[in-house]
């Protein structure tokens, strides 16, 4: 898989948790109004999607604050 | 004007029961407040105006419970609102008479059995105070502060008329076979979680009547909550708020409330959470569209670690992986066909918990109302009966605040003040 597809699907769930607002890949997912609650969504799709397992994983603001970062931190796990 | 109606989901219900065994046991119901905290006083004419024409947009506010089809819990209203919001205009002479006020007035019974929500404006000199006592059944928490941030635009000037807000009914009188299931699932989950051994929790007197529920409220400021949200991504990762105030509060919960020889004991959880879309919708504005589930942790420990904070983390994770929260609102619509005193029995048995957790916070900026700023978000709630206390945190414009809040006689106000000062020292000095 791309990198850019990962980014495409990571970019629509994450829209479709925070109630279809518009997203870019750069935006930090706190100023789009993203919890705990929520980016623990987010986690388990990307889990199941991708068949990795992020959240008990050290991961920081560093590997997840974005599309973009998230995108590239899994593209990085999947090699 | 014809009738309209809306049909109870599961949560509305069990709002709609517990508020019942409240007024019996105390003589007030499930009421719940939202007081905004200004930097300035209200025109108060104005804003009386403009609230009773704005109030005439939502008919549903004068609403009642009725059975639909002769068994349907639902909420009847007509047409037209046929109570006005009652206003009230006080002066204090200073912020603590402010609070106690307002404290006082979550305790009052609405008047009318058509009336839900009443406001209230508070001068203390440079300082206002805004709420919104609100009727639990027909508004949550992040409903309330939808309706006032609705308010404020529709003052402003700002409010679209042509939107849609009629409540769509949650009728759901289909798919049975997947709410039996997830009647099971809960069963099952609760029964293992309460047959695990005891579960600490604060003794409730016998005698309810005329107890009122009581508050300790603490705003932190912009540079406090910068340094709360700094600490909790540090030690529970980054967005990890909920877990860090919550093992915060078990810390400072066990160390103040838990008497000596019961560290045995459990902790049970009852953690709200919100189901609603996180995009603001009008249809959603009423009712309730909140759900919750339930953590045990092991009494004793030190809670106030990394490790504890990652473990909080990690269960609410696994609750959500289960999907206990989505569970439990859609099996609470089976309650709905059980006769009242079952319904009552169930709630009162599921209500087994050390204490109430919840944390407001969806993306409803609330930084003015009605052209004063505001600097702080408190919501006071009055519990379940059967409840001990709740630990209530909101978040507007990024402050943080929290709320303790306890029936009289059930811990003492030395306790409360000491949880209330610990609670801060803990969230602001990390590990």
């Amino acid at each position: 898989m791309t990198r850019h597809e990962i980014e495409q699907k990571i970019l629509f769930e994450a829209s479709r948790i925070l109630g279809g607002s518009k997203i870019g890949l750069d935006d930090p997912f706190h100023k789009m109004g993203m919890d705990s609650l929520a980016l623990i969504e987010l986690m388990l799709f990307v889990e199941t999607e991708f068949d990795l397992k992020l959240f008990d994983s050290d991961l920081d603001k560093e590997d997840l604050e974005t599309v973009r970062i998230l995108a590239g931190t899994i593209y990085e796990r999947l090699k | 004007m014809s009738n309209r109606r809306y049909c109870f989901n599961g949560i509305d219900w069990i709002f709609f029961v517990l508020d019942g065994l409240s007024r019996k046991a105390t003589g007030c119901g499930t009421q719940s407040q939202v007081i905004l905290r200004l930097t300035g006083p209200l025109g108060t004419a104005q804003v009386k105006e403009r609230l009773a024409l704005f109030s005439r947009l939502f008919p549903v506010i004068s609403g009642r419970y009725a059975k639909s089809w002769g068994w349907i819990p639902s909420w009847s209203y007509s047409g037209k609102v046929i109570r006005e919001i009652p206003f009230e205009d006080v002066d204090c002479a200073s912020d603590q008479e402010a609070m106690e006020y307002l404290y006082a007035s979550v305790n009052k019974p609405f008047t009318h059995s058509v009336e839900h929500l009443r406001f209230i404006h508070v001068r203390t000199g440079a300082r206002a105070y805004v709420s919104l006592v609100f009727d639990h059944c027909l508004l949550d928490a992040h409903g309330a502060q939808y309706f006032l941030w609705l308010f404020h635009q529709y003052y402003s000037g700002l409010f679209d008329p042509s939107a849609q807000y009629e409540p769509e009914t949650e009728l759901l009188w289909a798919g049975w076979g997947a709410q039996f299931a997830a009647g099971k699932r809960v069963a099952c989950r609760l029964s293992e979680m309460m047959a695990a051994g005891p579960v600490k929790k604060l003794s409730i007197p016998k005698d309810l009547s005329g107890k009122k529920f009581q508050f300790r409220t603490e705003v932190f400021s912009s540079s406090q909550s910068v340094r709360i949200r700094e600490n909790a991504y540090s030690l529970a990762g980054y967005l990890m708020v909920s877990p860090y105030l919550l093992a915060g509060s078990m810390s400072v919960f066990d160390e103040v409330f838990a008497r000596p020889g019961k560290y045995n004991e459990d902790y049970v959880i009852q953690v709200n959470g919100d189901t609603r879309s996180r995009k603001f919708s009008l249809r959603e504005l009423f009712f309730n569209h909140h759900s919750f589930f339930f953590l045990r942790f092991p009494g004793g420990e030190p809670f106030f670690t990394k490790t504890f904070i990652r473990k909080v983390r990690r269960s609410i994770y696994d609750a959500m992986a289960e999907g206990f929260m989505r569970d439990i609102a859609q099996a609470a619509r089976l309650l709905r066909v059980l006769p009242k005193f079952k319904t009552d029995q169930a709630l009162q048995s599921a209500a087994q918990n050390t204490f109430i957790f919840s944390f407001v916070n969806r993306d409803i900026q609330l930084n003015e109302f009605c052209g004063a700023k505001i600097d702080g978000v408190i919501h006071t709630p009055r519990l379940a009966v059967s409840h001990g206390v709740g630990v209530f945190f909101s978040q507007s414009d990024d402050r943080f605040a929290v709320t303790l809040v306890f029936m009289e006689g059930v811990v003492s106000d030395v306790e409360a003040d000491i949880f209330i000062e610990k609670l801060k020292n803990v969230l602001l000095g990390g590990i």
